[in-house]
């Protein structure tokens, strides 16, 4: 999931630029961190998440993707909330915009829902002895029978 | 407490290599780079000190002063249209009831619901007139100051110090120009283009924290319309610029209109100026709502010299032309 959503705001990212503008957070002059966030956070979620799929450097990896969650689920639900208090939607889930998260406009509701799951399975990744959903650890076994492997 | 530190080290790795490769994967795109140091929101001219300025008794004549005469001219010459702005300071409801041909609201005492037009044009010009009633009045004074303070040039500007009693009398002569009683605000610099409203393009409008101002001169959908079926759309002397992104300009846009994506403006900007230069009139819109870009494309239109009073903003944007009913092109061509 967060490779594709990663892959989704590579592909274009001015409109990401854009979006996390939106939110206010950074500032835009000197427009260096704005511009500099738009384009590394991306990179950093497709490399956390393809660690997080080869079981490389996983609880690095896993805490940088809490991290983002952290942050930025906050964000989303403030950024619905000024939606919501501007009057032009009557129920809370009924709010929609583009979170710059790489899939267009989303319902708030659904949204959140999915940054929760997103963010226990991050925090079972940190947190977790296992490494049964690695396939890492399933190339590490095949190399394992072969023989002199 | 070493399974802390190495998840710690790991994640600070990750994020370097994530830096690197970011950067240097962004220097290998040419139509969607982000350049680091451009301000993709460029704040546009706002006043410098609105509330700390000196009071104008500091400063006994502290800027050119015209006769009623000069006035006349300027009303009079066509030659001057668009290069002399005339202000009035007074209020509302004694600017309805009469004030000089072309002459531009301005109450310095209702600032916010004026300044955003009448500074647009006066940072355009090359002769602002400020006149008020005449007589004691010192509010031409006071106006000067707030223009002063939205960075137009102090040598740019010019007192009427006899103000509408001097021009009414004027009139009364018989001389040529004489006193307007037309209930719209703006003088229009081009007949064929109508005048746009100061009451509805004045007054901040929703930004985001960025804290932009509009300072260009604002079309409605109405005013947009007649420009589009003007004969002069047809010979390229009025010019549509869509500001919105390849997907949006694709699916639909202005017809004739040509794009002018503001992130990626090294690459459209060489075709926009290609027609945008020989235009008399330039028409920006976007998405509409509270849609910025075709701000900032204006703000680098004016960067590129052309003059701000060929410019100009329609706000509504596409959403509002496209629920108009109006006529649609789509694809790459305009």
């Amino acid at each position: 999931m967060f490779a594709y959503l990663a892959i989704m705001k590579l592909r274009d990212p001015i409109e990401f630029l854009k979006q996390i503008r939106e939110y206010a957070i950074l500032p835009t002059d000197p427009p260096i961190f704005l511009n500099l966030t738009a384009i590394v956070l991306p990179w950093l979620e497709l490399l956390c998440a393809l660690l997080l799929l080869v079981g490389f450097w996983r609880r690095g990896a896993a805490l940088l993707l809490n991290g983002m969650l952290a942050f930025f689920t906050p964000m989303l639900l403030w950024r619905a909330l000024s939606i919501y208090r501007s009057g032009t939607v009557e129920a809370f889930c009924d709010v929609r915009f583009d979170c710059g998260c790489g899939t267009g406009e989303v319902y708030i509701c659904r949204k959140l829902a999915e940054n929760l799951l997103l963010q226990i399975g991050a925090l079972i990744a940190l947190f977790s002895m296992s490494q049964r959903f690695c396939f890492g650890r399933w190339f590490l076994r095949q190399r394992a029978t072969i023989p002199g492997a | 407490m070493k399974t802390v530190a190495a998840t710690i080290g790991q994640a600070l790795i990750l994020l370097i290599l994530a830096v690197g490769i970011g950067l240097g994967a962004n220097s290998l795109r040419s139509k969607n780079q982000i350049k680091l140091t451009r301000n993709y929101s460029p704040a546009l001219p706002r006043p410098a000190n609105p509330a700390g300025h000196a009071p104008f008794q500091d400063h006994p004549e502290p800027y050119g002063v015209v006769s009623v005469a000069e006035v006349a001219r300027s009303v009079n010459d066509p030659n001057r249209a668009g290069l002399d702005v005339i202000l009035d300071a007074r209020n509302e409801s004694t600017f309805a009831r009469g004030h000089i041909p072309g002459a531009i609201l301005c109450d310095p005492y209702d600032l916010e619901r004026y300044i955003d037009v009448a500074a647009g044009l006066a940072l355009g010009a090359q002769r602002v007139i400020v006149y008020c009633h005449g007589g004691n009045c010192e509010d031409s004074y006071l106006l000067c100051q707030e223009l002063i303070a939205y960075g137009v040039p102090r040598e740019n500007l010019y007192v009427f110090k006899g103000g509408w009693e001097a021009w009414q009398k004027h009139a009364a002569q018989g001389a040529p120009g004489e006193a307007s009683t037309a209930p719209d605000s703006a003088g229009a610099v081009d007949d064929a283009i109508p005048a746009p409203k100061a009451s509805e393009a004045g007054g901040p409008t929703d930004r985001h924290e960025s804290g932009t101002q509009p300072v260009f001169l604002e079309v409605d959908l109405k005013q947009v319309v007649e420009i589009f079926e003007h004969e002069k759309t047809t010979h390229g002397a009025y010019v549509f610029v869509d500001a919105r992104a390849d997907g949006p300009y694709e699916s639909g846009h202005i017809p004739g209109a040509i794009q002018c994506d503001y992130y990626r403006i090294d690459y459209y900007f060489p075709d926009v100026m290609a027609k945008a230069a020989a235009a008399e009139k330039i028409v920006v819109y976007c998405n509409g709502g509270d849609c910025e870009d075709s701000l900032y494309v204006c703000g680098e239109l004016l960067k590129a010299d052309i003059p701000r009073a060929r410019i100009l903003l329609f706000k509504g944007g596409w959403q509002e032309w496209a629920q108009a009913g109006l006529p649609v092109a789509s694809g790459r061509e305009p």
